[in-house]
């Protein structure tokens, strides 16, 4: 079990990072809140020693990913309930309304190509390491979230 | 669209609402986690405790059953009757007393050209009668009974009980005689020295073609091939 040192600087670090995954993939602060809390209690409760700053941050970035794609799939399966009925995330700006609509409604899996590379900026093959994929499939991947999410913005914008 | 998207993002932060409450939830989680650790800590030392007391009920022994013969052999019995150490022969580890002991007479007979000497010491009367049948109607086979006390002296003395008890017998009538001078000697040949230090040193063994009377033991061969008749 980790110390109340280490959850603090992990808190510091990555609480950004957790809060950022689950805004690419879930819509509603309930939601958020809950795999937030996951995420850091499988760290206080985790004990493999991190070979360095980057394994730790991609072992959070994993977690974060694997668990709201988790709650997604139990969403589904128990509940459906349409999106539209879900309170939108208090952290959603006004101004950014449209683009996160825009990426609510890409594949999960572009979602994590587009933040991983656009704005953590790995390389595709740090991407394919990190999320299990082949190196070819995040060059696809990131090529048609791109595309995608560019259609729908303009198509907004238009 | 990529900038967008970057500055997008950038404008997402974990509030402190949500940070605080995180906190909350790990500090609830570590206490968890230490009452669960409590547990399983009270739990595994009583499964310890509990697989100690059975281990230790299983190979403490509570008797000893001890054939003088060429090669002394010394069986520990438990409180089930069962052999948990056999010094001297070897198989006889977790078998019945009753089983054991005749095992042993049959092999031990077959070898010996004189008698045999049973002690059992500890333990109750039922394992004595037991160790006792085994050895009822055997020719040359002879049996006693003691305490537990003398198991510890005779191992201190370094002699089996058979011995020991010999030393103890010996030692009444002359206190010089050491646990050393036993421990070459057959029980046969102790019972004779035994005999003549009763008689003042000066056995007659008109029926015995044996040397060593007496003092004779001492530095003697004292190979006392002699047909004395068992006592039992």
């Amino acid at each position: 079990m980790r110390s109340e040192q280490e959850t603090e600087r992990a808190l510091a670090l990555y609480a950004d990072t957790v809060r950022r995954i689950c805004m690419v993939h879930l819509k509603n602060e309930a939601d958020t809140e809950d795999i937030f809390q996951t995420v850091f209690i499988k760290y206080l409760l985790s004990s493999p020693p991190f070979r360095d700053a980057e394994h730790e941050k991609a072992w959070f970035i994993r977690v974060t990913i694997n668990a709201c794609k988790d709650l997604l799939r139990s969403f589904f399966r128990s509940r459906t309930v349409p999106l539209e009925e879900l309170p939108l995330s208090a952290a959603v700006e006004e101004g950014d309304r449209g683009l996160w609509e825009a990426v609510w409604a890409l594949p999960e899996n572009y979602r994590d190509v587009l933040y991983l590379h656009y704005y953590e900026g790995y390389t595709a093959p740090q991407i394919g390491k990190l999320l299990h994929k082949n190196v070819n499939t995040v060059y696809t991947l990131l090529g048609r979230a791109k595309k995608l999410l560019r259609e729908r913005l303009e198509g907004e914008d238009g | 669209m990529d900038k967008r998207f970057a500055e997008a993002v950038d404008r997402v932060h974990a509030v402190p609402g949500l940070v605080e409450h995180t906190r909350a939830a790990l500090r609830t989680a570590r206490q968890a986690r230490k009452r669960m650790a409590r547990k399983v800590m009270a739990a595994a030392a009583s499964f310890v405790l509990v697989v100690s007391a059975g281990g230790w009920l299983w190979f403490t022994p509570v008797s000893a059953v001890s054939i003088d013969a060429a090669q002394p052999v010394e069986l520990k019995i438990n409180r089930f009757g069962r052999v948990v150490s056999a010094e001297g022969t070897d198989g006889l580890l977790f078998s019945g007393c009753e089983e054991a002991v005749s095992r042993l007479l049959d092999e031990l007979q077959a070898d010996a050209d004189g008698e045999l000497y049973i002690t059992v010491t500890g333990g109750d009367e039922t394992l004595a009668e037991t160790v006792f049948d085994c050895a009822a109607g055997r020719q040359g086979v002879y049996c006693d009974a003691g305490s537990s006390e003398e198991i510890s002296a005779a191992e201190e003395a370094g002699l089996p009980l058979g011995k020991y008890r010999m030393l103890l017998a010996l030692q009444a009538i002359d206190p010089s005689v050491t646990a050393e001078e036993v421990a070459g000697l057959s029980m046969k040949q102790l019972r004779e020295w035994e005999a003549s230090l009763s008689e003042g040193g000066q056995a007659d063994h008109t029926e015995e073609t044996g040397a060593g009377k007496g003092p004779g033991y001492r530095g003697g061969n004292g190979n006392g091939e002699g047909k004395q008749k068992g006592k039992g």
